[in-house]
């Protein structure tokens, strides 16, 4: 009982404590409630939600601007998993050098500024009138396999609905053809299917005008039509067509993607930078940069925290009573952010080519600007959460809470591209830093630009303005809360 | 040498400092001697230029003082805070470098200047320890020395004999006898009577922010008509009994 009591007090004393540290109070509460509030409207739109799957965008590049291809592209934009983005054609589309615009359509994969183009042929209509199913073409990005498995998906269904029925006669010829069957098998195939086709069809006549059954009937040998035995058992392929996997898939998701490629007439073609490692997936690059970009934030700000480690110790009012500038001490300590934090970001990025052989060190002048603009601006925000807290214990738990906030928010945790954001919440995610920093790293590690590319450009000049706000702040608090004088 | 004139301070609405005056000479200490709270750090502090826009008016040698605004002012003090002001993971002697090249020693002089000082605080044989292995005593001495590295010609002192044991707060005042008697100016605080007995020329009761007297020991006594009294009897007199923790 006395051990209780002694607890009990023990646990009064640090509660007393705790509800007294005002900015401990408050920071315990906010940190949960800004991170869950965050991140559940982030992930609201990251896996569905009430807007339902995120859809993917796949850019369309018209040749034909046919009235089969306006219900084609028509049909596709009323698929609620696709975002269509049209590129424009020229009306006269025999009058187009259609080699030329197809390069510029790979470049906008290859630049990043779109995953997947579908290109409707110029002959479109014409190879429909044949009751031949147009030859679609899909260039792709090959590390984006998974948006590409939603896009095959509402390419059978807009398929369906616009090329009728000679679309599944078609795919099943050319399932079965690959599946080595002869001419002669596929045919009997075929006149097979019409059989149950007309069978079905008198089934329902019949069962609708009150005549009997005819279940069963297509048992009867006399009914079945007559199939000859031949080397290549029509019935035996068409099931092993049907059930056997396609011995060059690797995983469930390339045989899926197989799978809907036989279904699917198009003729896909790989886009992706050459000097992109084969091996690297969207989701690694991401994974890689994400990190990179959090950790660094976390590491950067506790290396700032040392000017408050300094006053809290009494040493910064030694350093302050020598003949050296304020402004001195700052850049000290800044040069000190930078160093370790290049210093990280250099092991960071040497482990993470080392595992996964993302090909960071492909371009060094970009990874360096791009890595180097990023300490600076990290450094910036570590000098800045220093300079305006009073404890080093304050800002720990405000680093927390915004490094976290701003890694959700800009991007470090999951792909904002695969997202739907609404208007305000995009507008919220593109003025973080952590933004910037992605966008500039994803673009030298998946898109391959160099530091010179416009995009690149863009990217560190956002993370130039956040770093100038930043040092700015961090100038007028440190003056204002460090040297009274 | 240095000369103080109605030296005030506020934090806010509070006083903490309000027309202190007194002068120090070369070669002597003056004790700052008052009860916590009696504004003894703030006006250390308004010297050093920790502290900017005090009022009042600092001369050295008779040339106006500012170190506030002026670097080079600062150049000419050293200051010995009451916190263990050096870095726990340098050796004495990286300690001892940095505080040394900060004030522009160059190469050479900055090593003479180490080993002096390494020599004057009993820690040559140290110096290549971290300083966080160091006794209570040692890192006090470290402390000192620290703020003489470029040999300046007035000290101040906050308090440096707090939390030291009897024998290294001897060899602190030894330290500081032997500094006096090279000539350099001393400005101590502290409300140890004993210290201030012992090591102070003259002392300044402060009291509530403002210096209520100045003089040697035997002139306060007779300030306050006591000629016999010891310095703890006219401390009580001249601040009160009550207690003054603000």
């Amino acid at each position: 009982m006395k051990s209780i009591s002694v607890a009990w007090a023990l646990a009064q004393k640090d509660l007393r404590s705790f509800l007294r540290d005002r900015t401990a109070l408050v920071l315990s509460i906010l940190v949960p409630i800004a991170l869950v509030s965050v991140f559940g409207w982030i992930m609201a739109y990251a896996f569905g939600g009430s807007a339902g799957m995120p859809r993917v965008a796949l850019h369309v590049a018209d040749f034909s601007q046919s009235d089969k291809s306006t219900q084609f592209l028509e049909s596709l934009k009323n698929d609620d998993s696709l975002k269509i983005r049209i590129v424009k054609v020229a009306k006269d589309a025999d009058s187009v050098d259609q080699g030329a615009v197809q390069s510029k359509l790979e470049m906008l994969i290859r630049d990043g500024d779109a995953n997947h183009v579908l290109i409707l042929p110029s002959d479109m209509e014409q190879q429909l009138i044949e009751a031949k199913i147009p030859r679609l073409k899909l260039l792709r990005d090959p590390g984006r396999a998974m948006e590409e498995q939603v896009i095959q998906i509402a390419l059978i269904q807009t398929s369906t609905q616009v090329f009728g029925e000679i679309f599944f006669t078609d795919a099943m010829d050319r399932m079965l053809t690959k599946q080595g069957m002869d001419a002669q098998s596929i045919g009997l195939i075929r006149t097979w299917m019409t059989d149950i086709g007309s069978t079905m069809n008198n089934f329902y006549e019949n069962n609708n005008s009150g005549s009997s059954s005819v279940a069963g009937a297509a048992d009867q040998p006399g009914n079945r039509p007559e199939i000859p035995e031949t080397q290549n058992d029509p019935i035996n392929a068409l099931d092993h067509a049907l059930n056997e996997p396609s011995s060059s898939s690797g995983s469930a998701n390339e045989s899926l993607l197989g799978f809907m490629e036989d279904l699917m007439p198009i003729e896909a073609k790989n886009i992706s930078p050459p000097d992109r490692g084969k091996q690297v997936t969207y989701q690694q690059a991401q994974s890689v940069a994400g990190m990179t970009v959090m950790m660094l934030l976390f590491a950067l700000t506790s290396c700032g925290s040392v000017l408050l480690t300094e006053r809290e110790e009494g040493t910064l009012k030694r350093l302050f009573s020598h003949p050296i500038s304020w402004n001195a001490i700052l850049l000290g300590k800044f040069l000190f952010v930078l160093i370790i934090g290049l210093g990280q970001m250099a092991i960071l990025f040497t482990y993470g080519e080392w595992m996964f052989r993302v090909g960071l060190f492909r371009d060094p002048i970009t990874l360096f600007v791009l890595s180097f603009t990023w300490v600076v601006t990290g450094g910036a925000f570590g000098m800045f959460l220093a300079s305006i807290s009073r404890s080093s214990k304050q800002a720990e738990s405000l680093a927390s809470l915004l490094i976290l906030t701003m890694a959700a928010l800009g991007g470090c945790w999951f792909p904002l591209q695969m997202m739907n954001l609404p208007t305000l919440l995009d507008t919220v995610c593109k003025s973080t830093m952590t933004y910037w920093a992605m966008t500039g790293f994803q673009n030298m590690l998946w898109n391959q630009l160099a530091w010179h590319d416009a995009k690149v450009l863009q990217a560190l000049g956002w993370q130039c303005c956040w770093a100038g706000v930043l040092t700015v702040a961090a100038i007028i608090f440190f003056r204002r809360n460090y040297c009274r004088g | 040498m240095l000369e103080v004139t109605d030296l005030a301070y506020s934090y806010g609405a509070r006083n903490a400092v309000q027309q202190a005056n007194f002068t120090i000479h070369k070669g002597e200490c003056l004790g700052l001697l008052g009860p916590n709270g009696a504004g003894k750090t703030t006006t250390i502090s308004c010297i050093v230029g920790l502290l900017g826009e005090w009022k009042g008016t600092m001369t050295m040698n008779g040339a106006d003082f500012c170190p506030t605004k002026r670097q080079t002012d600062r150049g000419r003090l050293g200051f010995v805070p009451q916190e263990l002001a050096v870095y726990q993971n340098l050796t004495a002697e990286e300690n001892l470098h940095l505080f040394a090249k900060l004030h522009g020693l160059r190469r050479q002089q900055r090593q003479q200047a180490v080993n002096e000082k390494l020599e004057l605080a009993g820690l040559s044989d140290r110096r290549r320890d971290l300083v966080g292995t160091f006794s209570g005593g040692m890192k006090r001495r470290l402390n000192l020395v620290a703020g003489l590295m470029h040999s300046p010609s007035l000290v101040l002192l906050d308090e440096p004999t707090v939390g030291v044991d009897p024998q290294s707060r001897n060899h602190l005042f030894e330290m500081l006898v032997r500094l006096k008697s090279e000539g350099v100016a001393l400005l101590y605080t502290t409300h140890y009577m004993e210290e201030a007995q012992r090591l102070c020329d003259r002392i300044a009761i402060m009291n509530e922010g403002a210096v209520v007297a100045t003089g040697t020991p035997n002139e306060l006594a007779e300030q306050i008509g006591e000629p016999e009294a010891d310095l703890e009897q006219v401390f009580l007199q001249l601040t009160g009994r009550s207690l003054k923790d603000l």
